[in-house]
């Protein structure tokens, strides 16, 4: 008989885990940028109890929080059991200018971590904090690692020298855990449920679901749209689902033509019925472990068929394997679920996906009507869109977040 | 190996992981450490004897971004080809190593004509030892530009899929696998299966008195 373990013990975890921080630690003050998340809450009450008030804890207010979320992530902590004091620290100004007119996902999250670690070490050098505390987990430094993408809390483990850098020594308790590890960790603390349970967010916040340039009306219709979405899909949306929103601007590629054919023959629609456009975004992909910073596809059927075919996901999934699998240089496939007015500048796509922990992924099944709904909304309430989308993607090709 | 050694090896037995590069190398130690083995990542430089040294009774080796015919990465993992060859205790090659082990032994790896990325559906062909209990097809999830074209001599194919001939392989003498999708992530719905049946192979081995 083969005796299996019992997977992972949280409660060995935290303990071994204070103890060895409060060792680390000794009498020196360590300081932690919480976001409201999983990983970093998790840290943060750890180091808590095994320091105290040695601990400073910050929530760094980059602009590209969901609406609201400084000051909800803030209550919710001062509560008990946790009772952390959080100071929240306003740098969305800051973070709007170092990010300017930067196009390139990959320059983006690098110009995000500079400001976020510049910013961080100014108020570490204040408050005389020679430790930063940090939840990167183990999804994070493995992808770093890989060059798939810049996660914004890695440095020890690509080569950074935090000490020289920025003037602390970073120390990660979770490093070594997954997802689902640290949900257990968090519920053997008493985080509360709004926090372990809650779907991860990217470390650069709604800048990587702001898909290419930066700009203000942008970046509201996206926190808008993300307020629906999660309203809407609370209850069926998979382990996470958000919104993201690009620029309605066709790019001219020659494959166009080729993608069409193979969606009338994959869905066995006439030609006609069928429109594929390629945007003028790129969106981050992983084929054969190897990062694709690649194009994006939309696919759009005439009214009548989409009404008629509904939502047979099945059907779409394997449309997005054949299109992505025949041509390399696409790593996103977007379903046109309904329009807006076609001058509008930008368009909303709809991610929901299944997953353990978040190394793969699959699209989640939504029911049509909700889908639909969520997409009347979020038109009703932002002028400014042309077309919503649902992201028909999987990971890989795709990854999680479109940058 | 002494008899002390064996009983070891039958309670927890070391499984060590190479470390080809690939995103998901270390949910295979997470895999092999949750169904009771011994295991950690080692590098893709690591040698035959530094293997012997932390007494391996069996070898995985992970996926990675190399394409074995490319000049650069066919360099990168020539250390590893060799261990491929040097290697006697059960081995479960994943993905490009599984393109490398067929290299190694004599058959031939190129481009996919239709690259699997995601969802795909495993057909089993002879569900053999590793496969046991996977039944005649599960769904899967891969990432390959690259395939297995040939298999080497005196090897079986186990599995396929639509679009890859050889989703699965193995020498017919030895207790050698190849598997070209992932296993070890939590998408691929047999992949624990799997795993444990490779634990279970690698017991059976250390205790079999060779």
């Amino acid at each position: 008989m083969t005796v299996e373990q019992s997977e992972f013990d949280p409660g060995a975890f935290v303990k071994s885990q204070i103890d060895e921080i409060a060792q680390r630690l000794g009498n020196e003050q360590a300081i932690i940028a919480i976001s409201g998340g999983v990983d970093s809450t998790t840290c943060a009450a750890l180091a808590y109890k095994a320091v105290g008030k040695g601990l400073v804890c910050t929530f760094i207010d980059t602009g590209f929080m969901r609406l609201g979320e400084p000051r909800k992530v803030r209550a919710l902590l001062s509560r008990r059991p946790l009772s952390l004091p959080v100071r929240i620290i306003e740098a969305q100004e800051r973070f709007i200018e170092a990010v300017g007119e930067t196009e390139d996902a990959e320059e983006k999250r690098k110009v995000f971590r500079e400001t976020f670690y510049r910013t961080l070490s100014e108020i570490a050098k204040k408050e005389e904090c020679r430790f930063l505390i940090q939840g990167t987990i183990a999804p994070d430094w493995i992808e770093t690692k890989g060059g798939i993408k810049t996660q914004h809390n890695v440095l020890e483990q690509i080569g950074i020298n935090a000490r020289e850098s920025y003037g602390f020594t970073v120390i990660e308790p979770i490093a070594d855990l997954y997802k689902d590890q640290v949900r257990a960790v968090a519920r053997h603390l008493g985080i509360p449920r709004e926090i372990s349970e809650r779907q991860p967010f990217p470390g650069p916040g709604l800048l990587v679901r702001c898909v290419g340039r930066v700009e203000p009306r942008k970046l509201k219709t996206l926190k808008q749209s993300m307020q629906i979405v999660e309203k809407r899909l609370a209850t069926i949306g998979g382990q996470q689902f958000f919104a993201a929103v690009l620029d309605n601007r066709i790019g001219d590629h020659p494959a166009r033509e080729l993608l069409q054919r193979q969606v009338s023959e994959s869905l066995r629609i006439q030609g006609r019925e069928v429109k594929v456009n390629i945007l003028q975004n790129k969106a981050t992909g992983v084929k054969g472990d190897v990062r694709v910073y690649g194009r994006i596809a939309s696919v759009n059927i005439s009214k009548n068929h989409r009404e008629v075919y509904g939502w047979l996901i099945e059907k779409l999934r394997e449309l997005q394997s054949k299109l992505t699998s025949a041509n390399p240089e696409f790593t996103r496939i977007l379903y046109t679920v309904k329009e807006g007015k076609e001058s509008a500048p930008y368009d909303v796509a709809i991610r929901a996906i299944e997953t353990r922990d978040f190394m793969t992924a699959d699209i989640a099944t939504i029911p049509w009507a909700t889908l639909t709904a969520t997409a009347k909304e979020i038109l009703r309430k932002c002028s400014n869109v042309a077309h919503i989308y649902y992201d028909l993607t999987s990971k890989p090709p795709a990854t999680i977040e479109f940058e | 190996m002494r008899n002390d050694e064996r009983l070891v090896a039958v309670l927890k037995p070391v499984v060590p992981v190479v470390n080809v590069k690939g995103q998901y190398n270390h949910l295979i130690v997470r895999l092999l450490t949750e169904l009771g083995a011994e295991s950690s990542l080692v590098p893709l430089s690591v040698s035959i004897r530094e293997l012997e040294e932390i007494g391996f009774n069996g070898l995985v080796a992970g996926g990675g971004p190399q394409s074995v015919y490319e000049e650069n990465s066919r360099r990168e993992l020539r250390n590893l080809e060799h261990l491929l060859k040097e290697n006697s205790e059960p081995l479960l090659c994943i993905c490009v190593s599984h393109q490398l082990l067929a290299e190694a032994l004599g058959g031939r790896t190129g481009p996919a004509k239709e690259p699997e990325y995601g969802r795909i559906t495993v057909h089993v062909d002879e569900e053999d030892e590793v496969l046991r209990g996977a039944g005649s097809s599960f769904t899967a999830w891969a990432s390959h530009n690259d395939e297995v074209i040939r298999m080497p001599d005196g090897f079986q194919r186990l599995a396929h899929s639509q679009n890859c001939k050889i989703e699965a392989m193995r020498s017919s003498n030895r207790p050698i696998y190849g598997v070209q999708f992932h296993p070890e992530v939590s998408h691929t719905t047999m992949g624990r299966t799997i795993f444990r049946n490779f634990v279970e192979i690698v017991k059976r081995n250390s205790t079999s008195g060779r």
